[in-house]
């Protein structure tokens, strides 16, 4: 069964027709070519495919395509400005060094960026729970939990 | 000589870009037109014969192009003792073994048609565990051995025997000998992006391979190899590689997927993709090697180590991979971790039912370590002498040679130790204990420390141990360097560019990297042993002395002057019109002249008969294979290393918390601090998940544990404080002094921890993971044998 | 994932109508966090999924007079951030901090993971400690049931097919004039995305002077098929003063109730042995929410 939803994607008004059984990843990455929302584990247990949703951060394998209806979402393609310029996390996480195969990052940058929106100035503490759901098998994480510090910082 | 530009810096990752903001191109996200999707149909037994397989209600589903299965494909051994084939015929051994393989027009449809495959199977006896496999009456797991001769028993003809000096001599001459047994499980890569790869035929029959693999050029021999068996001897075969979406040695092996997929891609005509999920990633992706290692050590009356001597039984699994082959480097902290005159390590691997194992982060040497390190902090306490001074009097020293033949250059063993144990503050905790100060409630503080050793300038473990490269100047003075080595997400691509631009004399900006296609870079032997920045440094050095050699011959000619008036540094020509100072390299300052590389370069390339620069280069490192015997110098540097953790034990729960982890590494010289942290930083943390929390875990060959939610990687909220020491010595034969480090983070953890909780609480835990359940029932244990010993004191 | 249908309704109504008229092939689903991992590995094969998440009145805490009536569809994440339940019912605020991931916790309710009914479930000692119940909504009107009578077996509860989980109604713990406090611990290999080897909640209440346990609930997860009361646990502990020494009595008194398995996760007695030591600890942080320190230490 194909419904037709539309929803803001990236700033962007989208129109586009989903499946009931299809997951947010499945309608970014096949429907809508938005390939740096990553597959790990298809179970919510990595984090790789983390996209915002109305201000949250979710894992959208285990997330219905429908629920998008009508709300915001945000990938890791929405980040940079169109002419290069990089969001201030992906700015930290490029010059802290926290990305290493790269393949957790995109989920992890928009961990830390729901969490900033949120709580512009965090702890440590809150750092790590807001990244808790987001594994790196490469970088042992300090260097992520420093890029996160360092845009916090850098935050009005 | 001018101070470097970019060798050391703390630069960023030059992929980084890509991968911040998502337009990095994993496997995963390729696809090529009119491709087709393969799926795998993996056993429903862990040995049994396959009397039948009916594949026709799967061909008839619409979409399916193609249904594969032993019989169907023509004889393709893999594996390291080729007792492996991408499709099983007649019996399977494992319950990853792939017995059939669709191909359709998407990976629903193939998926079905696998579950319309009905197999018929005789269940035979199996074997889950060496002991069992080495019984007098056990089944033959595999009839043939790898000669092709009837087989005798399970057990591998992979005879692992090192001797150096004579074990008995130093036996007898131990005041002290400890002994233990210890035992490492299995683990898993846990790379975040799944395994995949494409398979495509041109009309020529040439083949294309979109692959993640960290040895491309050795998977090009063995691609070649099926292709021969398949009846296409002259066809070609290009790798190329996509961003990986982490290696950790899951790539060093061509693996049976990838031969399905060429089959597949070879029966249909099209471009046929095989992508893992993450429940097959467990399943079907190899692991590290387990070992089950029995230690003894002896020391004299002043604590020197006279004797070492080890026997280890390895669960071979189903076949062969590089597991099999992991005692190969488990020799090389068996042998030359502290100075140990008499050595004797006898290793014997066993065919089992079980999942097989191939290479993973540091090859062998965590597990060794892991055994070797405990052992010494046992023989400490038998010798009453303090850990860390005990290992001091035996640590390593620049200069020697170690009994297996390797020839140690520069050493910061001892440092390394020396500033771990300051960074600890071991004096003040040991004191702290005497008074019982660690203890508070049910908490125990505890410290301990290990050190290791591992190949840092190549390792000689093929014939080759060498690297191609190719450097192209064009009109902008702007180069191109092509490399054979693989970027697996470590920053090789960074640091190699940094090399160049500072050996050639250019802006970084100038350099750019074309990498990971076997069409065009030249060859190399893989990105393994950490390897990749030493070996594709000295090759970027040797290249961009040829580059130099060729530029300043050209810009002699134009300029009028001798080739050695002339320099190069960050773009610029600098020419030097009064003689003096020959064959120092120039300062701007100190130059008469400086005009811009690129005009040089427009000049010769316009000018009638033309020229442009290239320049290439082979380098293969003056390191030696081993020898019959197992001895040689395996490397041309020796990366050394101490790791020290000070850990708060729950004596109520048996859980272990890592309060401090200090990482102190010889890494020669720092290419890239920011990036060798990283490398620091997170083998350090899988080290420790290795200690403490990972493990494959199967019942009946069967992964009970396959996702992540029951493999417990360590997260964000486990990950421990890491500090970094990078110790630099220099060394003569890095590029830049640098060596190898990109395994050495993971060889101490395991034994720095276990070392720490029997510092804490008097229990040594000699099989991992280091779970709650055996600390607390280790804890139990002691208190009924106090009890038993001492009745009044409970 | 096959192919299904999808729902939406606006209000409970019309949720409701939809079932009944859609049938057994229908599943409810609220933040899907186990619906769809569940879907995706065959375990179940839904025709068609009815969210629950347009309906507002599911959403959210509110009290009613001495009862917090919490929206079945409240988010794990909602339930950290609501100032009420902090306050009143810290034992439930302990259990959402350590669930999941914060990306699992945007979205998971806490019905659904009563409704999902796993041994392991962390909100459901918290919710059997405080004596909530459970407001099933169906086609028929309205059915109250205890959280004691809500689990039947692992995956299975006391709510007929057709029935929507739509509050829960939570007696505040200090209505009765006796203070109160709860405490709830999980023990797991992970600091975080893990489930429970094993969990327990303890609830507490003093009477007018503080000197004696008036009342005492105890609950654990993972000791059985469904998560368990503890009555020995409670009984040791009522009327006893508020010390070290009662825990630890309560701890002694364990056993009668749980059948503890092995499993590929944990064996069973170190389950065994971890359940006496988070009742002491449990017990002691609640009494120690309640000003009362004890030496045990979390
Ligand atoms: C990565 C990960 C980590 C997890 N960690 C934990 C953990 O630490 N602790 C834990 O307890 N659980 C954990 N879970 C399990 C699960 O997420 C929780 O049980 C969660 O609370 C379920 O809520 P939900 O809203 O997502 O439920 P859903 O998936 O939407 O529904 C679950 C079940 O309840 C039914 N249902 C939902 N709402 C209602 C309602 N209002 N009325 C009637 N029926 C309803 C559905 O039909 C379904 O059968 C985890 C899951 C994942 C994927
Ligand atoms: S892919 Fe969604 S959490 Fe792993
Ligand atoms: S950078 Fe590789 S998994 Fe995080």
């Amino acid at each position: 069964m194909k419904r037709a939803i539309e929803f803001r994607l990236n700033g962007q008004a989208v129109h586009v027709e989903a499946r009931g059984g299809q997951t947010l990843l499945e309608l970014l990455r096949q429907e809508l070519g938005l390939n740096g929302v990553k597959e790990g584990c298809g179970a919510g247990e990595c984090g790789a495919c983390t996209v915002i949703v109305d201000g949250q951060a979710l894992t959208s394998c285990i997330f219905p395509a429908l629920e998008v209806e009508g709300a915001s979402v945000t990938t890791i393609e929405g980040l940079a400005a169109p002419d290069g310029t990089l969001h201030p996390v992906q700015e930290a996480f490029v010059r802290n060094g926290a990305v290493q195969c790269g393949f957790c990052t995109p989920g992890q940058i928009l961990s830390a960026k729901a969490l900033l929106d949120l709580n512009p100035h965090p702890s440590e503490e809150q750092i790590r729970t807001a990244l808790e759901g987001n594994l790196c098998r490469c970088t042992g994480y300090q260097q992520i939990i420093e890029a996160v510090k360092a845009a916090a910082e850098d935050q009005p | 000589m001018s101070a470097l530009k970019y060798v050391g810096q703390r630069l960023p990752k030059a992929d980084a870009l890509d991968k911040v903001t998502g337009r990095a191109v994993y496997i995963n996200d390729l696809s090529r037109p009119g491709m087709l999707h393969g799926k795998i149909l993996y056993a429903a037994h862990a040995h049994a014969l396959i009397k039948g397989i009916d594949v026709s209600k799967a061909r008839a589903l619409p979409g399916v192009r193609a249904v594969l299965t032993g019989a169907d494909i023509p004889e393709i051994p893999l594996g390291f003792m080729r007792d492996n084939r991408p499709l099983k015929k007649g019996k399977v051994r494992t319950r990853r073994d792939e017995v059939a393989a669709v191909a359709a027009t998407s990976p629903d449809i193939a998926q079905e048609a696998i579950e319309l495959i009905e197999v018929e199977y005789e269940p035979l006896p199996a074997l889950f565990s060496p002991e069992e496999a080495l019984a007098a009456d056990a089944p033959l797991i595999h009839e043939m051995d790898a000669k092709g001769r009837p087989a005798k028993s399970n057990k591998l003809s992979l005879p692992w025997k090192l001797i150096c000096g004579d074990v008995e001599e130093g036996r007898a001459r131990a005041r002290h000998v400890a002994q233990g047994t210890f035992s490492t499980t299995w683990i898993s890569h846990c790379c975040l992006g799944t395994s995949g790869v494409i398979a495509e035929f041109d009309l020529n029959r040439n083949l294309t391979m979109y692959s993640i693999t960290q040895i491309p050029y050795l998977a090009q021999n063995d691609y070649l190899e099926a292709l021969k068996a398949m009846g296409l001897p002259s066809s070609q075969v290009r790798v190329l590689c996509q961003t990986i979406g982490g290696g950790f040695g899951s790539k060093l092996d061509t693996h049976c997927y990838e031969f399905i997929a060429i089959l597949l891609a070879r029966a249909t005509g099209k471009p046929v993709k095989m992508q893992f999920s993450r429940e097959e990633e467990f399943l079907a992706q190899a692991t590290r090697q387990p070992a089950t290692m029995e230690i003894s050590q002896g020391c004299d009356a002043e604590g020197r180590l006279t004797f070492r001597e080890v026997h280890m039984l390895l669960d071979n699994g189903g076949y062969t991979s590089w597991g099999a082959t992991t005692p190969s480097v488990m020799m090389v902290p068996v042998s030359s971790l502290y100075r140990v005159p008499n050595v004797r390590y006898l290793a014997e691997s066993v065919y089992t039912n079980n999942i097989y194992a191939q290479a993973m982060r540091g090859y062998g040497n965590p597990q060794a370590t892991f055994a070797i390190e405990s052992n010494m902090d046992q023989l400490a306490l038998m010798a009453g002498m303090d850990p860390v001074e005990f290992r001091l009097i035996n640590a390593n020293q620049p200069g020697d040679e170690t009994p297996q033949g390797f020839k140690i250059t520069t050493c910061g063993l001892g440092q390394c130790i020396e500033k771990v144990r300051q960074g600890l503050g071991w004096r003040e905790h040991q004191r702290a204990k005497e008074l019982g100060a660690n203890v508070r409630g049910h908490k125990a503080r505890g410290q301990g420390l290990a050190s290791l050793i591992h190949v840092g300038g190549g390792a000689r473990v093929y014939r080759s141990d060498g690297h191609g490269m190719i450097m192209k100047l064009d009109d902008f003075g702007r180069l191109t360097v092509f490399t054979g080595a693989v970027e697996i997400g470590q920053g090789n691509e960074t640091i190699l560019r940094q090399v160049a631009a500072e050996a050639v004399g250019l802006k970084l900006e100038d350099v750019g990297i074309v990498s990971h296609d076997t069409a065009i870079c030249p060859w190399d032997v893989g990105t393994h042993a950490s390897r990749a920045a030493f070996i594709s440094g000295n090759a970027a050095i040797q290249c961009a002395a040829e580059l130099r050699r060729k530029i300043f011959t050209l810009a002699a000619e134009q300029l009028e002057v001798e080739p050695e008036d002339l320099d190069l540094s960050q773009g610029l020509l600098l020419v030097r019109r009064s003689s003096g100072g020959e064959g120092q390299r120039l300062a701007v300052a100190e130059a008469d002249e400086s005009l811009p590389l690129a005009k040089v370069l427009r000049k010769a390339h316009f000018s009638a008969g033309g020229r442009m620069l290239v320049a290439e280069t082979f380098y293969d490192p003056p390191n030696q294979m081993l020898d019959r015997e197992f001895k040689g110098n395996l490397s041309c540097a020796y990366a050394f290393g101490a790791g020290g953790v000070e850990v708060e034990v729950d004596t109520q729960t048996g859980q272990v918390r890592i309060l401090r982890y200090l990482a102190a590494h010889d890494v020669g010289r720092a290419l890239n601090p920011m990036l060798l942290e990283g490398q620091i930083y997170g083998g350090s943390l899988m080290g420790v998940g290795m200690a403490l929390t990972e493990e494959v875990k199967l019942h009946e060959g069967r992964v009970v544990n396959g996702n992540f939610l029951d493999y417990k990687m360590l997260t964000a909220k486990d990950a421990v404080p890491i500090t970094p020491i990078i110790v630099e010595t220099d060394d003569p034969a890095g590029p830049y002094g640098a060596k190898g480090v990109g395994e050495p983070g993971c060889v101490p953890s395991a034994p720095a921890i276990a070392n720490a909780i029997f510092d804490a609480v008097g229990v040594r835990i000699r099989d991992l993971p280091i779970t709650p359940e055996k600390v607390l029932r280790a804890l139990q244990q002691k208190k009924d044998e106090v009890c038993r010993l001492v009745p009044a004191a409970c | 994932m096959k192919d299904m249908a999808y729902h939406k309704p606006a209000s409970l109504a019309e949720a409701l109508e939809l079932k009944q008229s859609l049938g057994e092939g229908a599943i409810f689903l609220a933040g899907g966090t186990d619906v769809m991992v569940q879907a995706r590995q065959r375990k179940i094969a839904p025709q068609a999924l009815i969210s629950l998440r347009g309906i507002a009145e599911l959403r959210g805490a509110r009290l009613e007079g001495d009862t917090l009536l919490l929206g079945a569809g409240t988010t794990l994440s909602q339930i950290l951030a609501d100032p009420l339940i902090a306050l009143h019912l810290p034992v439930l605020t302990d259990a959402a901090r350590v669930m999941g991931s914060t990306q699992m916790r945007n979205v998971a309710t806490v019905g659904g993971n009563v409704m999902s009914a796993a041994p392991s479930g962390d909100t459901l000692c918290p919710l059997l400690c405080l004596e909530a119940v459970c407001h099933l909504a169906s086609a028929e009107g309205l059915r109250l049931v205890p959280m004691q009578e809500m689990f039947l077996g692992p995956r299975r509860t006391a709510a007929q097919p057709g029935e929507v989980l739509t509050h829960l109604a939570i007696p505040l713990p200090a209505a009765g004039g006796h203070a109160s406090a709860g405490a709830f611990l999980k023990l797991s290999r992970r600091a975080a995305l893990d489930l429970a080897l094993i969990n327990l909640a303890a609830q507490l209440w003093l009477n007018a002077d503080g000197g004696r346990i008036e009342k005492a609930r105890v609950a654990a997860g993972v000791v059985g098929p469904t998560p368990l009361r503890l009555p020995e646990a409670e009984e040791a502990l009522t009327g006893a003063p508020p010390t070290a020494a009662t825990l630890e009595r309560a701890t002694q008194s364990l056993g009668g109730t749980c059948s503890i398995r092995d499993s590929h996760r944990c064996a069973a007695w170190y389950r065994e042995e971890m359940l006496r030591v988070l009742l002491m600890r449990a017990g002691a942080l609640a009494l120690q929410r309640l000003g009362v320190s004890l030496e045990v230490e979390a």
